[in-house]
């Protein structure tokens, strides 16, 4: 690849370089890595997205298609027998034992809001956005985060942070934050740990379809027993790679404190390796930049009311 | 999924062209977090498709293209096209307005200078802006031509009345910096 030199030409001299001296100033201020990681996130995503075939070529594939579900059939009917690999139970089991602080796991996040739910939950999530997850354990980081901005997550302490610019960033333990917030949060975050353990303590676990000998992905369907509680989880579809035991992808029906269901899916999108900070809201602002806690709460609130507005006015 | 080799080089490529490409986002959007969405989503539509075009020659030229495009709406672009004529000298366009000024490396230090020069900037209607930027980065007319959806004799006229423009904002304080010099 060319230098930078060779990239852009030194300019003329005369207004030429004093525009270019005035970029290059304002050029030296970025970090670079920093856009590149999150288009790198972006391309994995994208490499992990399934294929649509072209139309031109529908008709041969439908065909191979129903040839091969033709050959399943038989094989599923006509076979010695259809070997059950475990319970729906212990994939589920095997897929906790395997979310460890080993790899950061990266995911593509889309959402559905029902349409009773409130506009401004609505607007903080930036509801029609797909957004990408990174966890590790129970921690993880969105981006881009509330309001389609920056980067928000929750760190390996437990606590909620919300970076809307490289500038300044607010930082929440779980009882302070404010009720929007909280339940933004609840939907757009992924605690892998917890939520798996809710699972198989809570939840009635069915194949979602049978799984057949050597089979590389199982599917697996959660359903809670007894009532659904507001903010709780409802159901969810839950695919795990039979070989790593990672989740592929997971669909989540959650009950929304003022609304009906919202449905998120999560798919696999990449393994990644970053450091811890990537998770800390110090990761997420510019070197020697603040971010403010429960010590200032003033100047926090004012970065959310700075940057998430009159959406979080309404909700704070 | 990207290999390893194709991935580092990407990466090399992307933190070379990265901070120049957001300081043009950042001058044409103000806003710097809407720069850095808009420069990332740009490197991830050129990036994607990698394979197809020869990034060490044309991804400058793309991606800047690809961030004017997102940066300066069509609106903004036919307004300032009306009137732009074809009989201004081509090759008079490029001329150097102004020679005799301080080194870049100088004038960047000095801070004063520098606040003049990016309200200088602000002060040009976005797609003069746009011109007298790539121009500085080193664009020919006929890039700057090809990024901005304009033909070459209109890229020359914006870069033309841009640095007259400055030159003008800029004047009182190139003008101490001068008589400063002769003293």
């Amino acid at each position: 690849m060319s230098s930078p030199t060779d990239l852009f030409p030194p300019p003329e001299p005369g207004i030429d370089a004093i525009v270019r001296a005035q970029l290059d100033a304002e050029a030296a201020q970025v970090d670079p890595a920093r856009i590149w990681d999150r288009v790198r996130v972006q391309l994995d995503a994208e490499a992990a997205r399934p294929i649509t075939p072209r139309s031109g070529f529908r008709k041969v594939l439908f065909a191979v298609g129903a040839l091969a579900a033709s050959l399943l059939a038989a094989v599923f009917l006509l076979g010695p027998s259809r070997e059950a690999i475990a319970t729906p139970t212990q994939v589920v089991e095997s897929a906790r034992a395997a979310n460890g602080p080993d790899a950061d796991r990266c995911y593509t996040q889309t959402l559905q809001l029902p349409p009773n739910s409130p506009a401004p939950l609505a607007l903080v999530l930036d509801s029609g956005r797909t957004v990408t997850l990174c966890t590790r354990g129970d921690r993880f980081v969105v981006q881009p985060g509330f309001g389609g901005r920056g980067a928000c997550g929750r760190d390996e302490n437990g606590r909620v942070w919300i970076a809307p610019t490289r500038d300044a960033a607010a930082r929440f333990d779980e009882s302070e934050l404010p009720p929007l917030v909280r339940d933004a949060v609840r939907i757009r975050g992924l605690e892998l740990g917890t939520l798996l353990d809710e699972v198989l303590k809570d939840f009635e676990l069915s194949w979602t379809e049978p799984p057949v000998h050597n089979a590389a992905l199982l599917a697996v369907s959660a359903v809670r027993r007894g009532q659904t509680g507001p903010g709780q989880i409802r159901s969810a579809d839950i695919v795990v790679e039979h070989d790593t035991k990672r989740i592929r992808s997971l669909v989540l029906r959650r009950q929304l404190i003022v609304g009906d269901t919202a449905t998120i899916t999560f798919r696999l999108a990449g393994i990644a390796q970053f450091g811890a900070v990537a998770y800390a809201a110090e990761g997420h602002v510019d070197a020697g930049r603040p971010v403010y806690d429960g010590a200032r709460p003033l100047l926090r609130r004012k970065v959310l009311l700075q940057n998430l507005g009159d959406v979080l006015v309404n909700g704070l | 999924m990207l290999t390893d080799e194709q991935r580092a080089a990407l990466g090399d490529w992307v933190k070379s062209v990265t901070p120049r490409a957001l300081a043009y986002a950042r001058s044409l959007v103000r806003a710097s977090d809407r720069a850095d969405d808009v420069v990332q989503e740009c490197l991830f539509r050129l990036l994607r498709r990698a394979n197809e075009y020869d990034l060490a020659r044309d991804g400058v030229k793309l991606l800047f293209t690809a961030i004017s495009n997102l940066c300066i709406n069509q609106a903004t672009r036919q307004r300032e096209l009306i009137g732009l004529g074809t009989s201004v000298d081509d090759d008079r366009l490029f001329d150097v307005a102004d020679r005799s000024v301080l080194q870049p490396d100088q004038i960047a230090e000095h801070r004063e200078l520098e606040n003049r020069v990016r309200e200088a900037l602000q002060k040009l209607p976005p797609m003069q802006r746009a011109a007298v930027e790539l121009r500085a980065l080193g664009m020919s007319k006929e890039d700057i031509a090809e990024s901005l959806g304009i033909s070459p004799t209109n890229a020359g006229v914006l870069v033309y009345r841009g640095r007259k423009l400055l030159a003008v904002e800029l004047q009182p304080i190139l003008g101490k910096t001068n008589s400063e010099d002769s003293a």
